[in-house]
């Protein structure tokens, strides 16, 4: 707690917390979403793909997550659309996706002229770089998708339960859908900042998933999945700061090391 | 029949495909009110595709179904099959049961007391008191098939369609579903699919084969007469999976009466 509050000397620090805390709040969200519907494939897709968007972004000149996030959010309602035609089988659209969005990428930033970027942070994440107009964004597209989460929360849940189903009460199963797309891969995009592209599934698999191993109520199941997302970027945060290790791996590796916790000791008070 | 006028539900010339291999061709079908209809036919056959498309849950590449019999509010009761959902979703036996009571709005949605209360009773009616709070991955397959059957029927429905409802339960409980049916269709029309009549012959009042096409759409003469007359027979065949030889074939040598409903529909 002590190295907490004198890491918080500094600003950049500060930024990153605040970060630490609006990523959980996401991941306790879509994650949980991503989770129960099997779309962590699909999620994967989406944060690839964008990557097109923020290569082509830098190409333009304009904010790179900007780009990325129009990318997201357009490949998020193309897939809505398959999903709800089936003329063909998503993950294939999906691996599509996945690669061509790389491939894009790349190739815009490598046709950018000057000085060629670093794109390890894209790719795996620095949440200590996260700087003050990044975070407004975060918070604003946070509450954003909490309130959507709140006002929509049993059509949401129905719609992931059993879409038959619900469009059969009369649900506007499509919308309902497309809106839980577009939420989730904004949540992406903004998530892309703390772990990067590659990780990002890491975060929106492990806190759920913790969560889903200590309760059977979904509430219940995103409060412990915010819990753990909160422990486990804060704890990679500090070791990021502390031990000069890159963030993004560091948040990672302490989730797959939580959830591995949580499993064992849930399997042990079974015994 | 009395009520053989006007249909609740006319399905006419449809067909369906899915990409290049089609599922469906040119079936033609009315279901009347208070009608128990039975759609059987072998696995494959299509009679997942047709009960879809009644719902209006996929869209028929050809032909027309309307539901004429019906104001626009009418409540449609439906129990899918039994792995359309993941097992291990966060949800208790209330809440999936709560879901029966939602509405069309896109916003607000919220569960009323009234909601509440037709959830309570639905739940004891099915014996599923105890249950309430436990969550649907831990449920046995007959307990699952009870709460997706108070789902089905917590809106109060004005038809009830069930597919495969006994695939996955014991045979007591087949039993009881059976004459729950039964009693229920003092009130609503149901519609079953299953490609093991059974636990339903001796209730059904029509019984529609579909196997790519339309074999067979018998009378309420075939449930009360022919059917309960040599009640094992069919059931063996049509277990096997060939129900339109089934129908024939049982005409052919003793029951007579039957010979007609099965020749040209």
């Amino acid at each position: 707690m002590t190295g907490l509050l004198a890491a918080l000397q500094y600003d950049f620090m500060q930024n990153a917390l605040a970060a630490s805390l609006l990523v959980s709040v996401l991941c306790a969200i879509t994650g949980t979403f991503i989770v129960i519907k099997r779309l962590v494939f699909l999620s994967g897709g989406i944060s690839h793909g964008a990557f097109a968007g923020l290569g082509g972004a830098y190409f333009l000149g304009i904010n790179p997550f900007l780009g990325a996030m129009f990318v997201a959010i357009l490949s998020a309602a193309a897939i809505t659309r398959v999903i709800l035609r089936q003329s063909q089988p998503a993950d294939a659209t999906i691996g599509i996706l996945w690669a061509t969005g790389m491939a894009a990428g790349v190739l815009f930033v490598s046709i950018t002229p000057g000085y060629a970027p670093d794109l390890i942070p894209y790719l795996f994440g620095d949440i200590l770089t996260t700087g003050r107009t990044q975070l407004y964004w975060m918070a604003g597209f946070s509450m954003v998708n909490l309130l959507l989460t709140i006002i929509l929360f049993r059509q949401l849940v129905a719609v992931s339960f059993d879409d038959e189903f619900a469009r059969l009460r009369g649900l506007p199963v499509g919308a309902v859908l497309l809106i839980l797309m577009v939420m989730n891969s904004v949540a992406i995009v903004l998530m892309i900042q703390a772990v990067g592209i590659i990780l990002v599934m890491a975060l929106l698999t492990i806190p759920p998933l913790i969560g889903l191993a200590l309760a059977a109520k979904i509430r219940v199941v995103m409060f412990y999945a915010f819990i753990s997302a909160v422990l486990i970027t804060v704890g990679g945060l500090l070791l990021s700061f502390y031990l000069d290790l890159p963030s993004g791996p560091a948040i990672v590796l302490l989730g797959a090391g939580l959830l591995m916790l949580v499993k064992i000791v849930k399997a042990q008070s079974k015994m | 029949m009395t009520d053989r006028k006007t249909p609740l539900i006319s399905v006419r010339d449809v067909s369906f495909s899915y990409g290049y291999e089609p599922a469906l061709k040119d079936v033609s079908l009315d279901i009347y009110a208070t009608d128990y209809l039975a759609i059987i036919g072998p696995n494959g056959g299509g009679k997942t595709t047709l009960l879809k498309l009644i719902l209006g849950l996929l869209k028929p590449d050809a032909g027309q179904i309307t539901w004429p019999g019906f104001s626009a509010q009418h409540q449609i009761g439906y129990v899918p099959q039994f792995a359309t959902f993941e097992r291990e979703f966060p949800l208790s036996v209330r809440d999936v049961v709560l879901m029966g009571r939602m509405s069309g709005h896109l916003w607000w949605q919220r569960v009323s007391d009234r909601d509440q209360d037709l959830t309570t009773d639905i739940l004891h009616q099915l014996g599923l008191d105890a249950l309430s709070d436990k969550p649907v991955g831990q449920l046995s397959g007959g307990q699952l098939q009870r709460v997706m059957i108070a789902r089905a029927l917590v809106c109060n429905p004005d038809i009830l369609f069930l597919d495969e409802p006994i695939a996955s339960i014991d045979p007591g409980s087949r039993f009881k579903l059976s004459s729950m049916l039964t009693e229920l269709n003092k009130n609503i029309p149901i519609v079953v699919v299953t490609h093991d009549i059974t636990s339903f012959a001796s209730n059904v009042l029509h019984i529609a084969c579909v196997n790519r096409t339309l074999f067979y759409h018998g009378d309420a003469e075939l449930a009360s007469g022919c059917l309960d007359e040599a009640y094992g027979c069919p059931v063996e065949l049509v277990a096997h999976g060939v129900p339109h030889r089934v129908l024939q074939d049982h005409a052919d040598p003793s029951a007579a009466g039957c010979t007609h409903h099965g020749s040209d529909k």
